[in-house]
């Protein structure tokens, strides 16, 4: 499995996201700009700019015509995705820290920061696909509380919004009534991500608590967890083989000290259902901050705050990876 | 009161009755208490005109600071005896206090007075005490017997496995040590130590330290044991076979504090009185969890407190004396069960640096029997005296060997376990004081008259370990030219390596082809980083580990005894020695053999390094057999076990039918293994259909909610194409293109 190294991006990686085709790979990081990618070859299709802050998350609409972007510089910005223009900016108080298209594309969820006596918040604007001009209204906005929302990802249907929190709980959120349907403690401490099997019905969490958890959306009930010796940044399920993908790494500001080797800076393959850990893949040479499985399952990406970005095609030994049972 | 209106009042005073009222301000008369009186005995038998003297000796050389005798309080009951009026041998002497009436009991009780005296003192309210007892004699209650659990039952185990204790986040748990597989969970709990685990010198006991004291578990249930009362304890220690336990706290014993906490039902374990308070070293009976003495700290010459070190008693080996050094002036002697202190003085020594006791009981060659047990010491240079290393017989106190040393800079004693080699290893200064050596100073203890053997290194030696097995007294020393530390981090980390050697020296007898007796080197291993060593307990193989080392983790197993043949072969009795493997465990802070000398734990603790906590398991040739990460893993004990009790025929039987028992052992472990792999197989087929059938339910929930969702005007996004769209693409590519004409 020889990775293609995707060379785009000068700072850390926050979010890298294959389109729901799988052919393309958007990613942003901390220098401002967000990366369109050929996701076979690696080949650099262009770039979205216009952000003036570190970009935080990124999302495209399922026929690819949108991408919307979340950055540090308290805006949110939306794009045409084939040409790289501008069509619309969201103004928020803080920075926007998680953006994710609704399951229909009609709606786009926007994950706030807490700071400076703006309390955290998650936004849902309606996205119009046909027209150029967007709602500066909200439909909804959710207050989380007593801590603030980390990340959020759209349920089954839509008919929720899945938040994890900063004290390591979740809810779910009834987002047309703006009211928590649910709570759950999960982790015990941050939640670094949230990603949704691909119908919706159940989801990853991972954590700084060193562990990485699988609940059911709907009552919030753990199924599983995934043990690592080091804080996770990201984890991802894998569409065809009953695995999921975590990586992480020591905090940043702790790596210079330690070698890569300490450093635990490799993605981890843990079975589903098992929870034993199967394979690591290493490369990169600071923590991982993000991982997306591509949507066929023949791929996966991850970003590390190295600045690459790796793209892994698996062997064909992959494939006939099985379990004894 | 007889009622007096105005017109009967009495005539006089004399006539009114004031009886109530003296009934109601009664003074009561001041109690005398006797607290403050202690009566000795055992004094000599003196006439009249000695009787100020004997006083004053006793104030001066027994009461010292200890009391202050009340005025007139001495009382000496004279009687008439074979020369006129003499004393009866005992006096009543009142103090100013209680408190002082106390430290005068515990100093003259068993004060050696003269040549034939010994004193006795005792609170005078022990009198009364005494006085009120029942003369008839009632015989207490026959408390039912109890059975014991075995406490060595985990030596039966049918796998012949070992046991080994984590303590890790709060978390102490006892598992069965695998080969082939984790670890097998026995018990564990969360808050079951407060502090550290220790294990008894056999394995009997798990001892875990709360704030109360000291807690004994053991036996197959894991159920606690005993329980040794003894506030803010930070450290224990039994003795060699596991009858004495001593415990030291950080606190001095406030034994009114420990009765308060104990609540009034359970004023009976209390084991303290008032003669315990303030000290803070005890000794118990481990078995029956009696207090048998406490004893204070000890101090300086000037009374202040001394540095305590631990342990703060050595046991003899066969448990008979304990002793406790007070650096630089002395050893004190004490005997058990008694707990008195053997001839009533301690050893003086003055300069004594540190003790140590010949850890077997030796027995005289010709006749079987047990010679005197021996401690070593030794005694620095000062002023024109050389340093001294001196064997000395106990209880005789007689000297059986001393050797003057010159140039010492310090010194560590490294018994043979066998008792019958004492090496001291002596830190140098070279003539010019700049550099340091080491000299290896080898005390045949085991030999009549005591001969010593020398062995010079150029370097200094950072550690030393004697084989255990008594074959061949073979040891290990780790040397380095530059013995300055390496900088560490904060946790203790080194953060760089230093370049070491390891020497084995092997003792040679005279013999036919040997001329001189005396130790041989057999082979130098140079260029290591290791920073810790330590031979198998069952000899012959030998672990270097580079420990506590920030950049490097090299764990290297040798056997000493890998190919004689090639040895003999070439004349070179080190060429017998082997490198057997090396391995790498980043971080590695501690490293353990198993007590049978099968394996080897290298562990990561969370005291030393932040992250990577965990262990490795080993086989003695260095194959892993296992790892295992456990987060902020403080200590990793294994369980010790006591001597085998086959005899060396037996065990020359066991090596005979090795063939045999090993293939026995073989077909075990291949059933375990599969009975596990069986055990996995069924876990995991009910793990999947669980899944499956929840994701069947989720399925359907999902279908009836869609469906809902639609009816209220959801519109369900693009499902992405299913199948893989193939596209075909005819690209021709002109090679070559050539005009020709052909004919007209």
């Amino acid at each position: 499995m020889r990775p293609i190294m995707l060379q785009g991006h000068t700072r850390a990686l926050t979010q890298v996201k294959y389109n729901s085709d799988g052919d393309l790979l958007l990613t942003v990081a901390k220098d401002k700009v967000a990366n369109l990618w050929y996701a076979h070859n690696g080949e650099r299709v262009g770039t979205y700019e216009g952000h003036e802050g570190a970009l935080w998350s990124i999302d495209c609409n399922k026929p690819t015509t949108l991408v919307v972007t979340g950055s540090a510089d308290n805006t949110a910005r939306l794009w045409h995705a084939e040409t790289g223009k501008q069509l619309h900016v969201w103004e928020f108080p803080t920075a926007v820290k998680r953006v994710e298209f609704s399951r229909d594309d009609r709606h786009v969820l926007m994950v706030t920061e807490e700071r400076m006596g703006h309390k955290s918040g998650i936004y849902v604007f309606a996205v119009d696909s046909g027209s150029p001009a967007q709602s500066n209204e909200p439909v909804a906005v959710i207050r989380p509380s007593p801590s603030k929302a980390t990340v959020a990802s759209w349920s089954y249907l839509d008919r929720y919004i899945v938040a994890g929190h900063e004290d390591g709980s979740l809810a779910l959120y009834d987002w047309k009534y703006e009211e928590p349907a649910m709570r759950a403690t999960a982790h015990d401490a941050g939640i670094t991500d949230i990603q949704m099997w691909k119908d919706g019905t159940y989801f990853i969490t991972s954590s700084r608590d060193k562990t990485a958890r699988l609940f059911e959306t709907s009552s919030l009930n753990p199924l599983k967890v995934y043990k690592a010796d080091t804080s996770l940044n990201s984890a991802a399920l894998t569409p065809t083989q009953e695995l999921v993908i975590l990586g992480g790494g020591q905090a940043a500001s702790e790596v210079t000290t330690t070698s890569s080797r300490q450093g635990k800076f490799e993605s981890r393959f843990y079975h589903k259902i098992f929870e034993d850990e199967v394979g690591r893949v290493k490369g990169h040479f600071g923590p991982i901050n993000t991982i997306a499985v591509q949507p066929d399952g023949k791929a996966y990406a991850s970003g590390g705050e190295d600045g690459y970005v790796r793209v892994h095609h698996f062997d064909p030994d992959y494939y006939k990876f099985k379990y004894d049972y | 009161m007889a009622v007096y209106t105005y017109d009967n009042l009495p005539a006089s005073e004399e006539d009114i009755d004031f009886g109530d009222l003296e009934r109601k301000f009664v003074v009561p008369e001041q109690e005398e208490t006797l607290e403050n009186v202690v009566v000795l005995d055992n004094l000599p038998v003196v006439d009249t005109g000695k009787v100020d003297k004997l006083i004053k000796t006793l104030t001066s050389k027994v009461f010292k600071k200890a009391g202050k005798v009340k005025e007139n309080g001495f009382h000496m009951p004279m009687g008439e005896g074979a020369r006129g009026s003499e004393s009866k041998g005992y006096a009543f002497v009142e103090f100013e206090t209680a408190a002082q009436a106390q430290a005068v009991i515990r100093a003259a009780n068993g004060h050696q007075f003269g040549a034939s005296h010994v004193l006795r003192a005792n609170p005078f309210m022990d009198v009364e005490k005494y006085a009120e007892v029942d003369d008839a004699y009632r015989a207490p209650p026959a408390e039912p017997f109890e059975e014991r659990e075995h406490l060595r039952s985990w030596l039966m185990d049918d796998y012949g496995r070992d046991q080994f204790a984590t303590y890790a986040r709060g978390e102490l748990g006892v598992y069965w040590g695998e080969t082939a597989q984790a670890a097998e969970q026995i018990k564990a709990r969360s808050n079951w130590t407060e502090s550290h685990v220790q294990w008894s010198p056999l394995g009997s006991y798990m001892g875990t330290f709360h704030l109360q004291g000291l807690v004994l578990w053991g036996g197959p249930s894991w159920s606690k044991l005993m329980r040794f009362v003894h506030p803010f304890i930070s450290f224990a220690d039994f003795s060699p076979s596991e009858r004495y336990l001593v415990t030291m706290s950080s606190k001095p014993i406030d034994v009114e504090a420990v009765g308060a906490r104990l609540g009034p039902d359970a004023a009976h374990q209390n084991p303290y009185s008032t003669a315990d308070q303030g000290n803070s070293v005890c000794v118990w009976d481990a078995r029956t969890g009696t207090l048998l003495r406490s004893f204070p700290l000890p101090t300086n010459d000037d009374g202040s407190p001394a540095q305590p070190a631990w342990p703060q008693f050595k046991w003899s080996p066969s448990e008979k004396y304990f002793a406790r050094m007070a650096y630089g002036a002395s050893i004190s002697i004490y005997e058990a069960p008694s707990m008195g202190l053997v001839d009533k003085k301690s050893l003086k020594v003055p300069g004594v640096q540190d003790f140590s006791w010949c850890p077997q009981v030796l027995t005289e060659a010709r006749t079987g029997a047990a010679r005197p047990e021996m401690l070593a010491y030794w005694t620095p240079e000062d002023g024109n005296l050389p340093a001294r290393v001196s064997l000395v017989a106990v209880p005789s106190r007689e000297i059986v060997r001393t050797k003057n040393l010159y140039n010492v800079f310090a010194a560590a004693l490294h018994w043979h376990p066998s008792g019958k080699m004492l090496c001291v290893r002596v830190q140098r200064f070279t003539k010019s004081k700049k550099s340091r050596f080491t000299n290896l100073e080898i005390f045949r203890t085991g030999e009549k008259e005591v001969p010593v053997d020398v062995v010079e290194l150029k370097d200094s030696a950072m550690a030393f370990d004697w084989e255990p097995t008594e074959a061949s007294f073979r040891f290990a020393i780790l040397h380095t030219e530059d013995p300055t530390p390496p900088p560490t981090n904060m946790a203790g980390m080194a953060m760089a390596t230093v370049k070491t050697s390891v020497s084995l020296y092997s003792f040679v007898r005279k013999g036919k082809l040997v001329q001189k007796e005396g130790f041989q080197l057999l082979k130098t291993l140079e260029n290591k980083t290791a920073r810790s060593l330590k031979w198998s307990p069952r000899g012959r193989h030998i672990v270097l580990a580079t420990l506590r080392t920030a950049t490097n983790g090299t764990i290297e197993f040798y056997d000493a005894d890998f190919d004689h043949a090639a040895a003999a072969k070439s004349g070179v009795p080190g060429d017998a020695i082997a490198l057997l493997a090396t391995a790498e465990h980043y971080g590695v802070t501690d490293m353990e053999w198993d007590p049978s000398g099968r394996y080897v734990t290298t562990w990561v603790s969370a005291r030393y390094h932040p992250s990577e906590n965990g262990y490795i398991m080993w086989d003695f040739r260095g194959q892993e057999l296992q790892q295992a990460a456990v987060d902020d893993l403080w200590q990793f004990v294994w369980r010790p076990r006591p001597e085998s009790l086959l005899t060396e025929e037996h065990r020359r039987e066991v090596r005979r039918d090795l063939k045999a028992y090993a293939k026995e052992f073989d077909e075990l472990d291949e059933r375990r293994l599969h009975a596990a792999d069986a055990e996995l197989m069924s876990q995991r087929r009910r793990l999947v259909s669980e899944w499956e059938s929840w994701r069947q339910q989720v399925g359907e929930f999902l279908a009836e909610e869609t469906d809902e969702a639609l009816a209220s005007g959801y519109t369900l996004p693009i499902a992405p194409d299913s199948e893989d769209l193939v596209v075909e693409e005819i690209v021709e590519e002109i090679i070559d293109e050539k005009e020709e004409v052909v004919g007209k």
